[in-house]
């Protein structure tokens, strides 16, 4: 009996010496993520569906070149002259951003507002979907028959964007556009919708290649459809470096999605580059 | 009557074996701090999301130590959310190795003042898949229910091998200060 007593304790003690960790690592404090997929928010014009973290400030400066690359005694088109576009963006929230922009071609002031939707945490696909409103407003329109205010100065447009990536190498997107009043020369009304499409390829942590298409699907066009194609240079800490050639010279949405002067392949296309700072 | 005796006995000898774990107390201002300083830009990271436990039998921190504590990678803010992003994604690898683990013991308590010991420990620090031995000096104060830990010490990148971005508009400097200031409390 006292042998089996001294056992039992002997096996209590054993127990409390060798006292296994009870600690678990909690999730409690783990915030939901937000899924990031393409590393900027816009793809070369048509935006990803990507928004700035809280609190960030963006400015980017875009230029497109209005020569085409072969035009001689343009040196490649750079000694322009070019249609120029400048932007300030804020996001409020980490899903939601708010930009500004003025772009020289009939000083044309651009509101826009995207807000990213819905995250799926797919292995093989993740994806998200986001929303973007906005509107293009010509504040010197060449012609003395319009006031500042004439709602024909006024374009707007709404657009879906889709996007995902595979191994996260290979970013697909897709951005049906909406857009109301495309021909703002027009004393007619007329609208577009088209299916903007991107393929971004990752080619390492700082460098990517880019081809974009925003054909249109009914409505207004301009003679041709956009397409561009470029390099997207990624130097860290919120700066891109995009360069590109396309057979469109427009900026902001409300002008690019109305087409393109010239026809990609068959025409010469022109230079162009947005430029990206995150300000903090 | 003896065997009620041997029952006293031996719970009197378990309740005096004093085995401590310590939780990390998340209610407690806790702040993990990486300091990257370079002649052109320099920068720091912070996150209260430091976990973990620490173990010791009696009243010397060394007796049966261990402790492991884990930050989450992906809570470091760096004040740029973009900065952070690429932090994240390119560098740290936060997708693949979300925490920076360490993993040791006490073995050495030099009591300073009264609640309050240099300790000196060993362990294994596990950061962007690689672990790498290493010894970090730090105090700990007793201040009851709590005890508040204090350590500051360098790693280098390359040891972790951590690739340093070459490009002009990030610099990040090989060696990172980590700067740890958190409180423990005994479990519930």
């Amino acid at each position: 009996m006292k042998l089996i007593l001294v056992i039992c304790f002997l096996l209590i003690n054993f127990n409390l010496f060798t006292q296994e960790i009870t600690w678990r690592r909690s999730t409690e404090n783990n915030e939901p993520k937000e899924l990031r997929l393409f590393r900027s928010t816009q793809v070369i014009n048509l935006p990803s569906a990507e928004t700035y973290e809280k609190g960030d400030f963006e400015y980017e400066i875009s230029h497109r070149f209005i020569p085409a690359v072969d035009e001689k005694g343009k040196f490649f088109g750079l000694d322009g002259p070019a249609n120029i576009r400048f932007s300030l963006s804020y996001a409020p929230t980490h899903r939601m951003t708010l930009t500004v922009g003025r772009a020289n071609v009939d000083g044309n002031i651009d509101f826009a507002l995207k807000y990213k939707l819905i995250q799926l945490m797919g292995e093989l696909f993740p994806s998200q979907f986001s929303i973007r409103f906005g509107t293009g407003w010509a504040t010197n329109f060449p012609s003395s028959q319009r006031k500042l205010f004439d709602s024909k100065n006024f374009q707007f447009y709404a657009q879906g964007i889709f996007n995902t990536l595979y191994e996260r190498t290979f970013g697909i997107g897709f951005v049906p556009t909406y857009l109301y009043n495309s021909n703002v020369y027009s004393l007619k009304r007329y609208y577009s919708f088209t299916l903007g499409s991107y393929i971004q390829v990752y080619l390492s942590d700082k460098w990517s290649a880019i081809l974009e298409w925003n054909p249109t699907v009914t409505g207004y066009r301009n003679k041709f459809n956009p397409v561009a194609f470029g390099f997207e240079l990624d130097t860290g800490g919120g700066h891109f470096f995009k360069f590109i050639l396309s057979n469109s010279v427009d900026l902001n949405t409300s002008h690019f999605a109305n087409g393109a002067d010239k026809q990609f392949l068959k025409s010469s296309p022109s230079f162009g580059f947005n430029l990206t700072r995150i300000l903090k | 009557m003896k065997a009620l005796k041997y029952i006293f006995i031996f719970l009197l000898i378990s309740i005096t074996s004093q085995a401590q774990e310590h939780f990390v107390d998340k209610k407690k201002n806790n702040l993990v701090k990486f300091i990257s300083k370079t002649p052109i830009e320099s920068f720091e990271g912070i996150t209260n999301q430091i976990d973990g436990y620490m173990y010791w039998e009696g009243d010397n921190l060394t007796n049966k130590s261990q402790l492991y504590f884990e930050v989450n990678l992906d809570a470091l803010d760096t004040g740029i959310g973009l900065r952070n992003r690429h932090m994240k994604e390119n560098y740290l690898e936060t997708f693949r190795y979300p925490y920076a683990q360490f993993n040791g013991k006490v073995v050495n308590e030099e009591k300073i003042s009264d609640n309050k010991s240099k300790v000196t420990v060993d362990g294994e620090m596990f950061i962007h898949g690689v672990a790498k031995k290493i010894t970090v000096q730090g105090t700990i104060e007793k201040n009851k229910p709590s005890y508040r830990i204090q350590t500051d010490f360098i790693i280098k990148l390359s040891d972790y091998k951590i690739e340093i971005p070459s490009l002009m508009f990030m610099r990040i400097s090989e060696d990172i200060k980590l700067v740890l200031d958190f409180y423990i409390k005994e479990k519930n």
